[in-house]
């Protein structure tokens, strides 16, 4: 029998154990990917509750802390999962939030509900951004209901230089 | 008499090109009018974004165990952003079936002329995608057709190479004939659950052969076939995402076995084969295939024991079985209710084409010395030219996909979808080449949405639902893609 194996089926048995190892290693892999990325759906759950929650101190401990079991061993793929926004910061943008700038548009209220985050947004001075009020109205309701959507809400935003400020210092503002 | 018969014999030649030559064209022509759908899009652009292994990984973790569907999600011309190149994929998807089963053929038999059995497979692609219960999904669509064609023609490579691996002498020189074996067999087992079925009982087949076969050689050269064949197996059923998909697809009121689902699927399966006997291509075809060869010559000593009327009766019923377990493989783990799911019978009806392309045909070879085949012998080029003119005139004027590719074509329907499609994506450019902040492009709805040559899914009024939007939006990155007369924006 191993004669048989050593001579002539030699390489046959070679190519046989590569490809083996080659399906168990991705096969592992696999499984250790859908792990992390669980984790990573579970943190970003409880991202939208800490929106729900409002805009507070603890509100950038809260999401670093959600995410930081995914560093650094997933941070590749979080780099990919950037990527597949085409160009949106998926995950970025929602430490986005926390670096808002003082003027634009008063967030006043965010609430989840069934999966959907609401945000109810007012315009602080509606003569300076004419051109916004085209597609933003006063008390207008912007549903978001994943981050791909809040990426495209916040370059729309951007787009027409405004920009989210949270609501501690739009108490300041006034 | 005899000039008389060579004559018809000549025109049969003629007459069964033809045959096969208008039907590829119009096939071609539905090429040429074809265009991706929303999840061609979706499904191609993140392997072109984050790459290959990446996307295959974040598919296999969510949605299902396809490691070669979605190897070939990045490897296609929309993965390189040709949207014009979608156009030659069917003409690819006819040809390599053509040349698949060819091959084939080509491992079983040896025939006197390598055009008769170019012929052959011709006949045999051709009354497939003519009778296919869903041209879109079979060929058209591009993402569907790696799913429910692609493994059928893998499985006739794997076969066969598997085949002529197994006679090489010495064993040293077999290496190529295994590699292809092995490269064939990992890409069929990773393209679609219902193969999973077809491969598992093929490979235990193998096994039983190669265990009680005289020559120990068979089992040596067997084994790692069917070591590679069951471990490519086990990672398919062992991905997270075939349990993820489980469990969103599952009906809570359904028990475990799904009573309902099989009961579906056997009336499915009825009305299926009921088509393939009433519309006559695959009949006719048998009995042409039957009478065309006075003799039979099987490449292999094995493939010649293979063809014993009884061995040749287990292997009809088994296909008949496999094709039967195939459907069942959708029906079974899908317990969310579903009509007629016309792309599974795309795929078993290979198994039964089978049936009437190399088994019944082979079988009846047994019995051509009983005194009705005697008689009808000596007029067989006759009776192959009526049965040939029949075949034309039903596939000019019976209920079949290239009757309603040529209907499509002639009432205009297939070039104002193409051009539907041409304006749209000249739409979504310009937004791109813009140079705006908010790239946003307003495109038109497909009139008749679905055809022989497109398939559903579409863009939905007002976003809904905005996966498709998205899938648009993604593959030409630009910010919104909505259809005319949407009132909802993008973020609403």
């Amino acid at each position: 029998m191993m004669s048989i194996i050593r001579k002539p089926l030699f390489a046959h048995y070679v190519i046989t154990a590569c490809l083996l190892a080659v399906i168990g290693f991705c096969g592992f892999k696999l499984h250790q990917h859908a792990k992390y990325d669980k984790q990573l759906v579970r943190a970003i759950q409880s991202l939208q509750d800490g929106v729900t929650a409002g805009y507070d101190a603890d509100f950038k401990g809260h999401i670093e802390k959600q995410f930081s079991p995914l560093v650094p061993e997933e941070a590749n793929w979080i780099n990919a999962f950037k990527k597949d926004s085409a160009g949106y910061p998926q995950n970025i943008i929602a430490y986005s939030f926390r670096t808002m700038p003082e003027f634009g548009l008063v967030l006043e209220k965010m609430t989840i509900h069934e999966d959907t985050v609401y945000c109810l947004l007012r315009l602080r001075d509606r003569e300076e951004f004419d051109v916004t009020a085209k597609f933003i109205q006063k008390g207008d309701v912007f549903l978001l209901d994943d981050l791909r959507n809040i990426a495209a809400f916040y370059k729309r935003l951007t787009c027409y230089n405004l920009y989210l400020i949270d609501t501690a210092k739009t108490q300041a503002v006034k | 008499m005899m000039k008389i018969e060579k004559v018809t014999g000549v025109l049969n030649v003629i007459l069964l090109s033809f045959f096969i030559i208008w039907c590829t064209g119009w096939l071609f022509t539905g090429a040429w009018y074809c265009n991706p759908n929303a999840e061609d899009l979706s499904l191609t652009s993140l392997p072109r974004d984050i790459g290959i292994i990446p996307s295959s990984m974040d598919v296999m973790s969510h949605y299902d165990g396809r490691y070669f569907t979605n190897i070939l999600h990045g490897l296609n011309p929309l993965a390189f952003n040709w949207l014009q190149g979608y156009k030659l994929m069917p003409v690819f998807g006819v040809i390599f079936l053509v040349v698949s089963f060819y091959f084939f053929a080509n491992t079983l038999f040896v025939a006197k002329s390598k055009w008769m059995l170019l012929l052959y497979a011709g006949l045999f692609a051709t009354v497939h995608f003519a009778t296919a219960p869903s041209l879109p999904h079979d060929l058209y669509w591009m993402v569907s057709a790696f799913v429910y064609l692609y493994p059928a023609a893998f499985t006739f490579l794997w076969l066969g190479s598997y085949i002529r691996y197994i006679h090489v002498r010495p064993n040293e020189k077999s290496i190529g004939w295994f590699i292809a074996t092995v490269i064939f067999l990992f890409a069929c087992i990773g393209l679609n659950e219902m193969f999973l079925v077809s491969n598992f009982i093929l490979l235990l087949v193998l096994a039983v052969i190669a265990v009680f076969a005289s020559d120990r050689n068979v089992l040596w050269k067997t084994l790692p076939v069917l070591l590679i064949g069951f471990a490519c197996i086990t990672f398919f059923v062992a991905s997270p995402g075939i349990s993820d998909r489980a469990a969103t697809q599952h009906d809570p009121n359904a028990g475990v076995l799904n009573v309902g689902g099989i009961v579906h699927a056997v009336k499915d399966y009825e009305f299926t084969f009921g088509y393939l006997l009433v519309n006559g291509l695959c009949v006719f075809s048998s009995l042409i295939i039957l009478l065309s060869f006075d003799s039979v010559s099987f490449r292999y000593k094995i493939i010649e024991e293979a063809s014993k009327p009884w061995i040749l009766g287990l292997i009809t019923l088994s296909l008949f079985g496999v094709s039967v377990l195939m459907a069942l493989a959708f029906y079974i783990p899908m317990q969310i209710n579903v009509g007629y799911p016309a792309r599974v019978f795309d795929s078993t009806n290979i198994f039964l084409q089978l049936v009437f392309f190399v088994t019944v045909p082979l079988l009846a070879f047994h019995y051509k010395s009983y005194d009705l085949f005697k008689s009808i012998l000596p007029y067989k080029n006759y009776v192959i030219f009526v049965l040939l003119w029949w075949m034309i005139a039903g596939i000019f004027f019976s209920n079949n996909n290239i009757a309603r590719i040529k209907r499509e074509y002639t009432s205009g329907k297939l070039q104002k979808f193409d051009q539907t499609m041409k304006t749209r994506f000249a739409a979504i450019n310009s937004a791109r080449q813009s140079g705006l902040c908010w790239q946003a492009a307003t495109v038109d709805s497909i009139i008749v949405p679905n055809s022989t040559i497109f398939y559903s899914p579409e863009l939905g009024s007002n976003r809904n639902p905005v996966y498709w939007n998205l899938a648009y939006e993604i593959f030409f990155k630009v910010d919104e893609v909505k259809r005319e007369g949407d009132t909802a924006r993008k973020v609403q």
